[in-house]
């Protein structure tokens, strides 16, 4: 009776008289009682009077609105880190970029290039722009479509690009023109051998047009130098891009002058 | 009965209650665990003298309370505790000895000590869990199945524990 009269005394104590046993308990024993596999459902705490409280099925359609948010959180997350990385692999802090994913890589003789489904402002893309991939530039739009758009290869057999030739410790940098040779290469020529020192191991970089590229970006190293069969006299150099592109799963787009700004100014 | 040994295995059962390594026998979903603790007072309620079994059943009920998720104290303390002595009065008419009769007596007893406690809480907190029916029908079922494995062992420690059976018609008299 004395213990019957306990346990009722007990209920009718207001909770919090009584919290501290359960939580002196729970502090106590919980190192041994998280041994094992957690709970899947998450703590149960009841609802006091007077507390604000929703029905079941609102609180299911919050949480799966809940659970929705986050998931956009965490992507948004994921883009902002990418975007993050690919910004501090740039020379200098640039200029906008616009994160796009790669949806399929074509590697052929006839044609390399990359399609890409830009994440958001595609309204902003337009031919000609640089491509980065793992640091280095990969190559160019060539194609805008209307939620996607095609990145045409530094080695694609139609591709151009005007480059610039650095060396450590040498000041300023030789500018010439790049085409791809579709086999992963691409291919240096007209450079006098007399007027122009290049040599293997000398960094090829896009060079910079203040249009479409604010800075020089690396895009591959000279692999081999030799004499222009066509022409003695010149320079025949071969280039092999730093960055593989079809390992590649996220590239930058870079947006010097955002449509956007020039329509606020 | 020897008091200490009892505490202690009184804390094994508790920290296995209350702890997350019964969850690898838990439903997915639901998360419906057999209830130790109960099996327990209803193993005690049938091997201890009325004074003991009362109070162990309290000190069940309590235990039960105090590592509960819902940090309220009293509603267990007060189910264990009745029905733990109409058990142990019980006892003088239903014979707990074959594991079906344990099972089905685990079953009822779940149901009724669980459902007690969720009324006592529902009055003091003027709120319903979800899906309480389901659990305290499944709580019920899984401890009436999981309720004769963990007696077997409790009955190994019968002797450690010092619970001696009462003879049920009184001594048996020896003539010479």
């Amino acid at each position: 009776m004395v213990l019957l009269l306990g346990g009722f005394f007990l209920l009718m104590l207001p909770q919090r008289y009584t919290l501290f046993l359960t939580e002196g308990f729970h502090r106590i024993l919980g190192p041994v009682l998280s041994v094992g596999r957690p709970t899947e459902i998450s703590k149960i705490h009841m609802v006091q009077p007077g507390q604000d409280a929703v029905s079941q099925d609102t609180y299911n359609k919050l949480y799966t609105i809940y659970r929705n948010t986050y998931a956009q959180l965490l992507e948004i997350q994921q883009q902002l880190s990418t975007l993050q990385r690919i910004r501090a692999g740039l020379p200098t802090p640039g200029p906008p970029l616009i994160l796009a994913r790669v949806s399929n890589a074509i590697l052929t003789a006839e044609e390399c290039a990359l399609l890409v489904i830009p994440v958001s402002g595609t309204e902003e893309l337009e031919q000609g722009q640089y491509v980065i991939g793992d640091d280095s530039v990969i190559g160019t739009i060539s194609a805008v479509y209307k939620t996607s758009a095609r990145v045409r290869l530094v080695t694609d057999a139609k591709h151009r690009m005007l480059v610039a030739i650095g060396r450590t410790g040498r000041s300023g940098y030789i500018q010439a023109y790049m085409h791809g040779q579709g086999d992963g290469t691409t291919r240096i020529v007209g450079l006098s051998q007399k007027e122009y020192d290049v040599r293997e191991g000398d960094a090829v970089y896009a060079a910079a047009d203040g249009d479409r590229l604010g800075t020089e970006v690396i895009i591959g190293e000279v692999r081999e130098v030799r004499h222009d069969l066509d022409n003695p006299l010149l320079w025949d150099i071969r280039v092999v891009p730093v960055c593989q592109a079809e390992k590649l799963s996220e590239i930058g787009i870079v947006v010097m002058h955002p449509k956007s700004e020039i329509k606020s100014n | 009965m020897r008091w200490i040994r009892f505490l202690f295995i009184l804390l094994i059962i508790t920290v296995l209650d209350a702890g997350n390594l019964l969850n690898i026998i838990a439903t997915p979903g639901l998360h419906i665990r057999p209830d130790l603790l109960l099996i327990a007072m209803v193993f005690f309620a049938s091997h201890l003298e009325t004074t003991n079994a009362m109070t162990v059943s309290f000190l069940l009920g309590f235990v039960a309370d105090l590592s509960g998720e819902l940090s309220i104290m009293g509603p267990y303390t007060i189910s264990f505790g009745i029905f733990g002595s109409l058990l142990c009065q019980l006892r003088k008419v239903v014979l707990v000895r074959r594991m079906l009769y344990q099972a089905l007596t685990i079953f009822v007893m779940v149901l009724l000590i669980r459902g007690l406690a969720q009324l006592l809480l529902m009055l003091k907190t003027q709120h319903v869990g979800a899906n309480v029916y389901i659990v305290l029908w499944g709580t019920a079922a899984y401890s009436a199945v999981f309720g004769p494995f963990a007696w077997m062992i409790l009955s190994g420690l019968t002797d450690w524990l010092g619970l001696r059976e009462r003879p049920r018609y009184g001594p048996i008299r020896i003539r010479h």
